[in-house]
């Protein structure tokens, strides 16, 4: 096959599952299962019924995926759901990112709030800060965070295991475990320590 | 005990009861069954995730990234409630010779060649006159197999099933009449055994032939046996077929 196969939704539709080259969804859409694809863009609403397998994910929207997501890049700007487990070699988010499995990225980078389930990968920096006024909303919520370098702010988790881990303020964690070096910020509540 | 296996004698064959295997020797059906979590023994020797790190020296990064390149397969990392919470544990010896392994190919293979390497079921196809030219089967196999499909090219699920056919058929187990039913078993089934170890059994009673593929759900292996009646004509390990026929594709394609 050597004709492109690119798909361009503005408006409302649907778009079956299968392999695309670029999938750019600019209005409210549907895709019925799993695509596989080198760009995936919606920059509107979006919910994939299945899994998604491409190069670069851009989400500047909303988008509800039922399955995983792999990709080498992933970059979120507005909205993203996953059901499943989430795996790439580099994340980076602004903006609000709920993943019921795992996060798997040689890098995490994410700022704004959210809710996942457990996060790991070499470098994970996670930045939610709020100003202490604001600290009652919904920050960030995670599991198990673990990873090479960790950088938490304003994280709320059970677990956060690494090399070298950051502790930042407004962050509340239960149990660390660090290899090298565990920094803490002053207003930051750490229930438990060890040097593993 | 890995997996239970009963064995009942009915004149009807039964209906499968409750999947995942159920066949049918003329009037014997053999129901096999085996429940998920007690095909992983509690007292198996397991390494935690962080035991694993301290011992081998991996980073965490590292270890994730194997694992999203698959290679590492998603069911070794078993997670078990402890009294800290939730862990991760993964089979010791597995684990560990697969970092031994993926350390020593790391040195001049990319990571996704090592995925491809230690993949279960190679993506790779095998032009037929191949498999002869390198004595990966015998001609007559090719033959028999060029007769029966028609196929010019083969994925790895039909190649095993055509070395293992070539196998027994030298080892004189079975006859051409019934080369059929493991290419058949092997082509359609072997993709979800491939994972773990997997015995091939070909029974033959009262002159009735058929094989079935036998695997626990996880560790610990799996054990059949049949009443008197029903020989048991050849067992086969596939893991050990499978890593073999892989190590021959290999060697063929570097010679080219």
């Amino acid at each position: 096959m050597t004709e492109e196969r690119v798909v361009r939704l503005n408006g409302v539709g649907r778009l079956a599952g299968g392999r695309y080259d670029d999938v750019h969804i600019e209005g409210v859409g549907r895709i019925e299962g799993d695509v596989e694809c080198a760009t995936l863009s919606v920059s509107g609403k979006c919910q994939v019924r299945g899994r998604i397998r491409a190069a670069r994910v851009t989400i500047e929207g909303k988008c509800d995926v039922r399955g995983d997501i792999e990709a080498e890049s992933i970059q979120v700007s507005g909205w993203l759901t996953v059901r499943g487990n989430l795996a790439a070699d580099r994340l980076v988010g602004h903006g609000l990112l709920r993943v019921e499995g795992l996060v798997n990225a040689d890098e995490v980078d994410l700022r704004g709030p959210g809710r996942i389930r457990e996060v790991g990968g070499g470098r994970v920096s996670i930045d939610c800060h709020r100003p202490v006024w604001l600290r009652w909303l919904n920050g960030f919520r995670a599991d198990t965070v673990e990873g090479d370098d960790v950088r938490l702010v304003g994280v709320h988790a059970r677990w956060v295991r690494g090399d070298t881990i950051d502790i930042g303020s407004g962050c509340r964690v239960d149990r660390v475990e660090y290899r090298r070096h565990l920094r803490q910020a002053p207003d930051a509540v750490v229930r438990d320590a060890r040097q593993a | 005990m890995a997996a239970r296996f009963a064995l009942l004698h009915t004149a009807e064959p039964l209906q499968p009861l409750f999947s995942p295997l159920c066949f049918s020797v003329a009037n014997v059906t053999v129901l096999c069954y085996d429940t998920a979590r007690e095909a992983f023994p509690v007292d198996e020797d397991l390494i935690s995730k962080k035991e694993l790190l301290d011992l081998t020296g991996i980073s965490y990064g590292q270890l994730y990234r194997w694992k999203r390149k698959r290679l590492i397969p998603e069911d070794w990392f078993i997670r078990r409630s402890t009294f800290t919470g939730q862990e991760t544990f993964f089979p010791r010896d597995k684990i560990l010779a697969r970092i031994e392994l993926i350390r020593n190919m790391k040195e001049d293979l990319s990571l996704d060649e090592i995925a491809h390497r230690v993949s279960p079921v190679p993506d790779v196809t095998v032009p037929l006159d191949d498999l002869a030219k390198h004595h990966i089967v015998t001609q007559t196999t090719c033959e028999w197999c060029r007769a029966a499909s028609g196929q010019a090219t083969l994925v790895f699920a039909e190649v095993l099933a055509l070395s293992v056919i070539d196998e027994l058929i030298r080892g004189g187990h079975i006859a051409w009449g019934e080369a059929d039913i493991v290419w058949r078993a092997l082509r359609e089934h072997y993709a979800r055994f491939a994972e773990r170890p997997t015995t091939l059994v070909f029974v033959r009673k009262l002159g009735v032939s058929t094989c079935a593929m036998v695997a626990a759900r996880q560790e610990g292996g799996a054990d059949i046996e049949f009443e008197g009646e029903a020989h048991v004509v050849a067992r086969m390990d596939l893991t050990a077929a499978a890593e073999a026929l892989k190590l021959r594709l290999t060697e063929a394609g570097e010679r080219g």
